[in-house]
């Protein structure tokens, strides 16, 4: 299975929405995510999965306080934190398709990500876009 | 109206905060810069010809087909299923599992093996699981009405009811149109880059254009079979009439927002060119009598647009009055487009987009180049070095329109955007009636700007924001988009989107007229029918009728 780069993204900002993670911090590791595992990289998903929220916050202060101070990306250990340097400031990278993402580290990004979803209630389809309606005129 | 000087000194551009509220953005009209027009002038600028290069159909219109074409060097095929249905399962909402017709815009030419593979998983729509091959996916349901009266009408020798295609516009409607990578299809950048494709939804706006070519074969397909050497091909007037619907509900809403930068490049290019008109001089003859021309046939487009809501009914009303009673223009003095858009500003709101739109469209070398600057451009980089004092001064310029809310007040927060478990369905809950509010979607910008004044209160002016959002990661999204609205005044739309009296609608005809939607049909505040592409060139006329076809209007009756 290969995925493209958006629904990694996108499933990885659901899956630590769902986690807890606040969306902003969220949008920016599930970017990182889709980075990681561009080509047959690296399992984005899990190498972001693998780090709790807290952890994710401090990675972000320590690699925004480091590029604040004018320091090159040696500073920085290679993997995430470079890739998430290389996000913050809106490098280009080579893109292709994600094919070394798990079976497991998908499921798992996609059971994270039911936790955003409102379950079902007649209340809720009835506030739906549509409801009530023919639709076969 | 206030206004701002943007991008150039010499241009004074309507205020963000006039452009930037849900009346206005919900009284929208399509321009000449919409994506259906930029993609109907890149076909006609590539001498685009369309062959149908597969039609397996059965007597009931039920098969395969699919159509190729060279574009930009590089040649696309939609693939097209056609099923039946039952009546009872025929649904626009997202959280329908069948559909009358699915499509694929497919990257080249689609071997057998690819239909086979793509006809297990279409017809499912999100349920399947697609390849890098496949740029667009889309469904469709038919118009029952229509479509089984022209197939009858054609069966039987004769043209159809003018007055019915009119009234609905489309055989089919479509219910979604996916593209950037969902479900696997293949990411933006795949194409972004190719000539003909690289400006905003093109990909998408090329898939729709063709479904209708399909819709158009396959009514006239069904019409042989009931009536034989009887049957007679639809009139092209009628034909070129004949658009493609559209549903369109609450998903739109989240895209507008989560898309900042995108969002105000669609705005600034439209907001620039009518600020270009404005500034015109004079105006030749020629282009007095094309204005004239087309504000007849606004006019006439207007006088054939009727809805069942009451508040557009009402609203159409009101225009049509304004219309009627409008004194006839004198072009032929200075600066005469400033003084027709002067003379609307003491109109409904419809009236003052629908004469903005009117303006521009006889100005396309001067204003179409535009288009080039509407695609999404990476978001910008963050900087957390900013300090409080430097974030605070932003929001000063940028976001005072957050301060008029009361957010104390039951109402100012009445409403939460989420998704539905059920088909991962976008939708608007009651905070105080209903479940989910923790799970609520971050379309809230007012109040998020609100908390993070008041957060940025406890931290000293040089403190850089990686510090606070180190403590508050709840700011961060509201931080970003901040930053990103110092230079983008067209970013934001300047209203409380979760306040009781705000209409979802409002976003999505902003949306819908970008793409180049008329007949905006509301259904409720939450959805609403459109039609793309009415009166567009059809396939094989490309070169002979060229890219006027802004707001058409009734072909004459030919015979029944």
């Amino acid at each position: 299975m290969n995925y493209s780069l958006n629904e990694v993204h996108m499933t990885l900002r659901k899956a630590l929405c769902g986690r807890g993670l606040a969306f902003g911090a969220a949008d920016d590791f599930g970017a990182v995510g889709a980075r990681l595992s561009s080509g047959a990289a690296c399992d984005g998903i899990a190498a972001v999965l693998a780090f709790d929220n807290s952890a994710l916050i401090a990675l972000l202060h320590r690699v925004e306080t480091t590029m604040a101070g004018g320091s090159s990306h040696t500073a920085l250990a290679a993997g995430i934190e470079q890739t998430l340097a290389a996000q913050l400031q809106g490098h280009p990278f080579p893109r292709d398709r994600a094919c070394a993402i798990s079976a497991e580290s998908w499921q798992q990004a996609l059971v994270l990500s039911h936790l955003t979803y409102v379950p079902e209630t007649e209340a809720s389809r009835l506030g739906g876009a549509g409801a009530g309606t023919n639709d076969n005129d | 109206m206030s206004s701002i000087s943007f991008s150039d000194g010499r241009l004074q551009l309507r205020s963000p905060d006039t452009v930037m509220r849900l009346e206005r953005l919900g009284s929208a009209f399509p321009t000449r810069l919409s994506f259906g027009r930029s993609m109907v002038r890149n076909l006609i600028a590539d001498g685009v010809e369309v062959r149908r290069t597969r039609w397996t159909m059965n007597d009931q219109g039920f098969g395969r087909a699919t159509y190729t074409l060279d574009l930009g060097g590089h040649t696309y095929s939609l693939i097209a299923f056609s099923n039946a249905l039952n009546d009872a399962d025929r649904s626009d909402r997202v959280i329908a599992e069948a559909w009358d017709a699915s499509f694929a815009l497919f990257d080249g030419i689609p071997e057998d093996s690819d239909l086979d593979r793509l006809e297990t998983n279409l017809p499912k729509q999100e349920a399947g699981r697609y390849s890098e091959k496949e740029l667009v996916i889309s469904r469709s349901n038919k118009s029952v009405r229509l479509f089984s009266h022209v197939a009858s009408a054609l069966a039987q020798g004769k043209q159809p009811d003018v007055d019915m295609v009119d009234s609905i516009g489309y055989l089919m409607r479509t219910t979604a149109v996916y593209g950037n990578g969902k479900f696997g299809i293949a990411d933006r950048f795949v194409f972004s880059g190719r000539p003909g494709l690289s400006g905003p939804f093109a990909a998408e706006m090329l898939t729709v254009w063709l479904i209708r070519h399909f819709t158009h074969d396959l009514v006239e397909h069904v019409a042989r079979a009931l009536g034989g050497e009887r049957a007679v091909p639809l009139d092209s007037a009628i034909k070129r009439h004949l658009g493609i619907g559209n549903s369109t509900g609450l998903g739109m809403a989240p895209f507008l927002i989560h898309h900042p930068e995108l969002i105000h490049n669609w705005l600034s290019a439209r907001e620039t060119a009518i600020a270009k008109v404005r500034a015109i001089e004079s105006l030749s003859d020629t282009q007095q009598s094309r204005l004239l021309e087309l504000l007849e046939r606004a006019k006439t487009h207007v006088s054939q647009w009727f809805v069942p809501d009451e508040i557009q009914t009402a609203r159409l009303d009101v225009l049509r009055d304004e219309l009627a009673d409008m004194p006839a223009p004198d072009l032929s003095v200075d600066y005469p487009l400033q003084r027709l858009i002067d003379w609307s500003l003491s109109q409904s709101v419809e009236c003052q987009e629908l004469i903005a739109a009117l303006c521009l469209e006889p100005f396309g070398e001067m204003i179409d180049a535009l288009t080039e600057a509407m695609a999404f451009n990476a978001p910008k980089a963050f900087d957390a070095s900013q300090t409080v004092s430097q974030t605070r001064t932003i929001i000063g310029q940028h976001y005072q329109w957050c301060e008029t809310f009361d957010l104390e007040q039951h109402e100012s927060q009445q409403k939460f955007w989420y998704v539905s478990e059920a088909k991962l369905e976008p939708r608007l809950g009651d905070r105080y009636a209903e479940d989910g509010a923790d799970k609520e979607q971050p379309l809230d910008i007012a109040r998020q700007v609100q908390g993070m004044v008041s957060t940025l209160t406890d931290y000293a002016d040089d403190t850089p924001l990686a510090d606070v959002l180190a403590q508050h990661p709840e700011h961060r999204n509201i931080a970003k988009r901040i930053q990103a609205a110092a230079d983008r005044p067209f970013a934001e739309v300047r209203d409380n989107l979760i306040d009781q009296s705000m209409r979802p609608i409002d976003l999505l005809r902003c949306k819908l007229a970008f793409f180049g939607a008329v007949k905006f049909d509301p259904k409720s505040d939450l959805w609403t029918r459109i039609t793309l592409f009415q009166g567009a060139p059809l396939a094989g006329e490309l070169q002979t009728l060229g890219d006027d076809w802004w707001l058409a209007t009734k072909p004459a009756q030919t015979a029944l």
